[in-house]
């Protein structure tokens, strides 16, 4: 009986996307694929953010869409999603440029940013979900050693919450983050993962793609091995 | 008739005084769990995450399944907080992370209390969104998605199951008024109580 591998997508931010901070056999990238032993695919980019995505899928979905699958989806991975934490670190920034004075401006500028945050965010759980049709494990948001931490864990509640509702709304589901990465030296600075972080990470998405793979169908991967990362 | 639905917290399941000539929840529930189930509500309208802990002191020792709501005054509670007159943004997130906190703190005394409990399937409900009148309804939301965050995360971490019943109360008709729920919310949530002790 051939061997059976599992073949995993990693798309989003520089969680899954860390060689700019650590050597390249230590990224996560290259950690889940020594533990997975299957094919990993980085899509990830460092920097980016749910609402770049969320315009590129709305302005190019169709030649994302027929890119993605002519090259790498030929079989169906599990796929997993880390974004938000940029967005947290971009809404911190605009909020000092802002320089709100006012209470009721505090509610109301994070209220509709969180709104905006969650539309964002379901387009590309929508597009994960509908338009690829892939299972897919979309990551929380984990803490970070920012400056302001007030700002930063009041933002990271609401989005948190946001990624909770809307992956349960489309039946997806999510991998918790702050249970991985709990100790200091998981992070290589405030805010990217370190090789002994990264490490814990590969082995929790091994540990949910074995479980994902029992409900899709097992995958025999035959001819080389496709992986390495790509910008989109 | 071995199995025992025990429901706590507050008047999530205590709606008796805001559906006056209708059924409770704890009634729909009995209808429901009716020659298969015991059903028993230690649940008090207006209780706070702290006294969550002094209801389950008297959980019934046969209880096979607990259901908890609670939270929802704990972030009424910071609705207050936030009315007081703040000078700045950083002020204004200072109130809203304490409170944060705080209500981490009972929650982890509340899991805590839970793990003690042995032979009974334990789960606990989210917060769901107040039917608020506009000018509250963005306080309400940032109180209610903050706590439910800290009830995600720590139940995560303690292996808890979770109950949201935000994907439950999605139409005015489900509340009797601003918090409560009707007796047509209560009928849904104690039908998806009853599925999940099934």
């Amino acid at each position: 009986m051939p061997d059976r591998q599992l073949r995993i997508l990693l798309f989003g931010d520089s969680i899954f996307n860390n060689r700019k901070y650590v050597p390249e056999y230590e990224t996560v990238l290259r950690q889940v694929e020594s533990i997975v032993g299957g094919v990993v695919l980085g899509l990830a980019v460092d920097g980016r953010t749910t609402e770049s995505y969320a315009v590129q899928l709305r302005d190019q979905k169709g030649l994302l869409s027929a890119k993605l699958k002519e090259k790498y989806f030929d079989d169906v991975p599990a796929a997993f999603v880390s974004l938000g934490i940029n967005d947290i670190l971009h809404f911190m920034r605009e909020i000092k440029v802002l320089n709100l004075f006012q209470k009721h401006d505090a509610i109301e500028v994070l209220h509709e940013r969180t709104i905006d945050f969650m539309n964002a965010y379901e387009d590309v759980v929508a597009y994960f979900t509908e338009e690829l049709e892939l299972p897919t494990t979309f990551c929380t948001i984990y803490n970070s050693a920012v400056e302001d931490k007030e700002l930063f864990s009041v933002i990271q509640g609401l989005f948190n919450d946001v990624i909770m509702k809307v992956t349960s709304r489309w039946a997806q589901t999510t991998l918790e983050l702050r249970d991985i990465f709990t100790e200091q030296d998981d992070y290589i600075n405030f805010v990217e993962p370190s090789a002994n972080g990264g490490k814990k990470l590969a082995n929790a998405i091994h540990e949910r793609a074995v479980e994902i793979e029992t409900y899709i169908r097992a995958i025999e991967v035959v001819g080389p091995r496709k992986t390495g990362s790509v910008e989109i | 008739m071995n199995k025992h639905i025990v429901i706590a917290g507050d008047s999530i399941f205590d709606n008796g005084a805001y559906v006056p000539g209708e059924k409770d929840v704890f009634q729909q529930l009995k209808d429901l769990a009716e020659g298969q189930a015991e059903v028993t509500s230690l649940a008090v309208d207006g209780s706070v995450t702290e006294d969550v802990l002094t209801q389950i002191t008297r959980l019934p020792s046969n209880t096979t399944h607990l259901f908890i709501s609670s939270g929802g005054n704990d972030a009424l509670r910071q609705v207050g907080l936030l009315s007081q007159s703040v000078q700045s943004v950083a002020e204004a997130m200072l109130i809203l992370s304490t409170s944060q906190e705080q209500f981490r703190a009972q929650y982890r005394k509340l899991i805590a209390r839970i793990q003690l409990i042995t032979n009974t399937k334990t789960v606990v409900c989210t917060i769901y969104h107040p039917n608020s009148e506009a000018e509250k309804q963005s306080v309400m939301d940032i109180g209610v998605s903050l706590f439910n965050d800290v009830i995600v995360e720590e139940t995560n971490k303690a292996r808890i199951p979770v109950l949201d019943i935000r994907g439950i109360f999605l139409n005015r008709e489900d509340y009797a008024n601003e918090i409560e729920p009707s007796s047509i919310g209560g009928q849904k949530l104690a039908a998806a109580i009853f599925s999940v002790s099934s």
